[in-house]
C-alpha cells in the first residue's frame, strides 16, 4: 500500500487533469493513472512476494514450517550448518532470479516516475454514492487486521501485574533492543544517505551495482543473511564482531540499508542539483557541501529514514535470532522464547511494550515543532 | 632567449577564459561542436541563442560541472579541463555563478548564503563579516541580512544571488539566464543593476540568455549560438550592422 501511494504521488497531477478535460475518472484511471503506475505496482507486488517468501518471524511464531523456518531449524535445533546453508540456497536463487527480472523489465520504467519538485496535491476523486461502501470496506479491513488484535492484547495484558512481570523478566532485553535499534537506525541513516546520494547523483560508475546489492540484500530472507553473517564472522580473528552485539548491527545494515537508501533517493531527487553546484562554485568541498547544504535540505528524508531504520531494527527477529551472542537477546527474541512457557498475560504485556517502544521516537519527533514541516524548495 | 612555452600556451595566459576546440556530446548527440571562445578581462560577453543551442552547456563546462569530450578549457592560462577529464574541480576555479533558479539555500539566512563561500575558503571571522556587509551594501540589502531567502521578493532574491557570487571576487562571473523568470519591468531594472555593479567592480561577465534585448543591453560582445556551434560573434554594433533587418528572432 505504501509503495503504491508513493508511486501515485510521483504522477504529475497535470497529466490526470489533462485527461479529465476529455474523460471521466474511470477513463482517466484506466487510460492514464494505472498504466503510469503499473510498473511501480508490479515492482511493489514483487517485493511483497519476496518479503513474504522469505518471512521468518510470523510463520515461526505461529509454528508453520515454511522454508525459512526449516532453514533456521536446521541451524538452531540440529546445529547442521551445511543443511541450513543448503536450505537457504533456493531462497537466495529465487530472490536473485526475481530481481534480475525486475532489473530487466521494470526498473528503467519505474525510475521514470520521479517525484515532481513541487509537492502538488493530486485531484481528488469524488466517490459519490459509493463513498460509504468504500469506507466500510476499508474500515472493516483495518478493524480485522489492526484494531482487533491490539484490543485483544490490551484486554489480555490489563493490570499492573502483567507489566511488572514483563519488565522484570524482559527489562534488559527491552533496553538492549532500544539501544541496538537507535545505533542501527543512526548507522542505517548515514549509510542509506551515502548510497542514496551515490544512486541519485550517479557519482561513481558502480552506482547501479550498489543499488542492486542493497535491494538484493533487502529481498533476501533473513535466515540466509544470518547464516551468511555467521559463516563470515565466526572465526577466531573476528570474534570481536561475532561474539558481540556488533554482529546484530551488521545484520541490520546488511538487511535494511535499501530502505534508508530509497528514502534518501526520493528526498534527494526533490533537491535541485543547482543547490549543491552553487556551494561547489563557492569553493566548498564535498564534505562541507554534504554537511551544510545537502543534509539539511534532505532533513525530512533523513528523519523519516531514521524512523524506518529504527522500526525495522527494533522488530527484527530473523537475523537477530540467528546471530545474537549469549546474553544479548533483544525484546522480540525474548518474547519468542517466553512464548514457550510464559503466561498469555505476560506475552500480551510484552507485545504492548513492544508497540510502545516502536511508537516512542515517532511520538517524540512529531512533538518537536517545525521538524517535519514540509517545505517546497524553489 | 626564446620562451620555451608553446605559442598556444602563451596565448592562453592572456585570456581569463579560453575554450579551445571544445565538443560535448549527450547520449551520442552533439551538444557543442568544436567551440573556440576567448574571454578577456573586464569583458561582458553574452551568449545568445534559442533553447537547446548549447549555451548553458558552455557555462557548465567553464564552471567545471561537466568535462568536455574533446578540446581544452583554460582559466587564467591554466588548464582546468581537457579531453573528457576535469583537471580542476569547480570549487578550485575561483568563479562566481548565478543560476537560472538562483539556487539560494532556503535553510540559511541571506547573510549565511553570502558568507558560505568565505567560510569555505577559511577566511577569518572579521574579514568574513566585513566582506559580507560590503556585499550586502553593494546590492542594497543591508537591512535583510537575517532574513531567509523565502522572505524576500523575486528582485531581492536576485540581488542576494548576485552578492553571493560577487563576494568571492571571482575571476569570471557566470550568469545562466538569471532574469528569465522576472517580469519585464523588473528584468530591465536588474539589467541596469548588473551593469552598474560590473562597471563599479570591473568583473568579467559571461552571461547566457535567449532574449535579444537583454543581450544587447548588457554585452560588450555577443556570441550568437545555434545547434551547438557559434553562428556569429561580435560587438552589438557589428551584429546589428551585419544582420540589419534580418537579425534572427531568438526570443523563444
Amino acid at each position: 500500500m505504501l509503495l503504491t501511494m508513493i508511486f501515485l504521488r510521483t504522477i504529475n497531477p497535470r497529466l490526470e487533469e489533462a485527461g479529465r478535460l476529455v474523460s471521466g475518472w474511470r477513463g482517466v484511471m484506466k487510460g492514464i493513472t494505472i498504466p503510469l503506475i503499473l510498473p511501480g505496482v508490479l515492482l511493489a507486488a514483487m517485493l511483497v512476494f519476496l518479503l513474504s517468501f522469505g518471512e521468518f518471524s510470523v510463520p515461526n511464531f505461529l509454528r508453520y514450517d515454511v522454508f525459512p523456518v526449516e532453514s533456521f531449524t536446521q541451524f538452531s535445533a540440529f546445529y547442521n550448518f551445511k543443511a541450513a546453508t543448503a536450505a537457504a540456497v533456493p531462497l537466495a536463487a529465487v530472490t536473485l532470479l526475481l530481481l534480475l527480472v525486475e532489473a530487466a523489465f521494470l526498473r528503467e520504467r519505474t525510475y521514470q516516475l520521479r517525484p515532481t519538485p513541487e509537492l502538488e496535491r493530486s485531484p481528488l476523486i469524488k466517490l459519490g454514492a459509493y463513498r460509504k461502501w468504500w469506507f466500510a470496506s476499508v474500515a472493516i479491513t483495518g478493524l480485522v487486521i489492526v484494531i482487533v488484535p491490539i484490543v485483544v492484547l490490551v484486554i489480555q495484558s490489563a493490570g499492573i501485574g502483567a507489566y511488572a512481570e514483563a519488565l522484570n523478566r524482559a527489562g534488559g532485553s527491552l533496553l538492549r533492543s532500544l539501544l541496538y535499534a537507535v545505533i542501527g537506525a543512526t548507522l542505517l541513516t548515514f549509510l542509506g544517505f551515502l548510497t542514496g546520494y551515490l544512486v541519485q547523483t550517479k557519482a561513481l560508475r558502480f552506482w547501479r551495482s550498489v543499488d542492486s546489492l542493497t535491494i538484493f540484500l533487502f529481498a533476501l530472507p533473513s535466515t540466509v543473511i544470518g547464516i551468511g553473517l555467521i559463516s563470515q564472522w565466526n572465526t577466531s580473528w573476528t570474534n570481536f564482531i561475532y561474539g558481540t552485539p556488533l554482529i546484530i548491527i551488521f545484520g541490520y545494515l546488511a538487511k535494511y540499508t535499501a530502505l534508508t537508501s530509497r528514502i534518501s533517493v526520493t528526498q534527494l531527487a526533490q533537491i535541485p542539483p543547482s543547490m549543491e553546484e552553487a556551494a561547489q562554485v563557492a569553493g566548498a568541498g564535498w564534505f562541507r557541501r554534504m554537511v551544510f547544504i545537502v543534509a539539511p535540505l534532505a532533513r525530512r528524508g533523513l528523519i523519516a529514514g531514521w524512523l524506518v531504520g529504527y522500526i525495522f531494527s527494533l522488530r527484527d527477529t530473523g537475523i537477530t535470532m540467528l546471530v545474537y551472542p549469549a546474553g544479548h537477546e533483544t525484546l522480540p527474541v525474548r518474547i519468542f522464547t517466553l512464548m514457550a512457557n510464559g503466561s498469555p498475560q505476560l506475552i500480551a504485556a510484552l507485545c504492548m511494550v513492544m508497540i510502545a517502544a516502536t511508537l516512542l521516537p515517532a511520538g517524540i519527533l512529531w512533538m518537536i515543532p517545525g521538524l517535519m514541516t514540509r517545505k517546497i524548495i524553489r | 632567449m626564446d620562451d620555451p612555452r608553446s605559442h598556444d600556451e602563451k596565448d592562453n595566459q592572456m585570456k581569463v577564459v579560453n575554450m579551445d576546440s571544445v565538443s560535448k556530446f549527450y547520449n551520442r548527440e552533439k551538444a557543442l561542436d568544436n567551440i573556440t571562445l576567448e574571454i578577456e578581462e573586464g569583458e561582458r560577453i553574452v551568449i545568445l541563442g534559442p533553447s537547446g543551442c548549447g549555451k548553458t552547456t558552455i557555462l557548465r563546462l567553464i564552471a567545471g560541472f561537466i568535462a568536455p569530450d574533446t578540446g581544452g578549457i583554460f582559466i587564467a592560462g591554466e588548464p582546468v579541463a581537457r579531453d573528457g577529464h576535469i583537471i580542476k574541480p569547480p570549487e578550485r576555479r575561483n568563479l562566481g555563478m548565478v543560476f537560472q533558479d538562483l539556487a539560494l539555500w532556503p535553510h540559511i539566512s541571506v547573510k549565511g548564503n553570502i558568507e558560505f563561500g568565505l567560510r569555505a575558503k577559511g577566511l577569518p571571522k572579521i574579514e568574513r563579516k566585513q566582506r559580507t556587509q560590503e556585499a550586502l551594501n553593494l546590492v542594497g540589502l543591508a537591512g535583510y541580512a537575517d532574513r531567509k531567502p523565502a522572505e524576500l521578493s523575486g528582485g531581492q532574491q536576485q540581488r542576494v544571488a548576485l552578492a553571493r557570487a560577487l563576494v568571492l571576487e571571482p575571476q569570471v562571473l557566470l550568469m545562466d539566464e538569471p532574469l528569465s523568470s522576472l517580469d519585464l519591468e523588473l528584468n530591465i531594472r536588474l539589467r541596469k543593476e548588473i551593469l552598474r555593479l560590473q562597471k563599479k567592480i570591473g568583473f568579467t561577465l559571461l552571461y547566457v540568455t535567449h532574449d535579444r534585448d537583454e543581450a544587447f543591453d548588457i554585452a560588450t560582445r555577443v556570441v550568437m549560438m545555434n545547434k551547438g556551434w557559434i553562428e556569429y560573434e561580435g560587438t552589438v554594433e557589428n551584429i546589428q550592422k551585419h544582420f540589419r533587418d534580418d537579425l534572427p528572432k531568438i526570443r523563444s
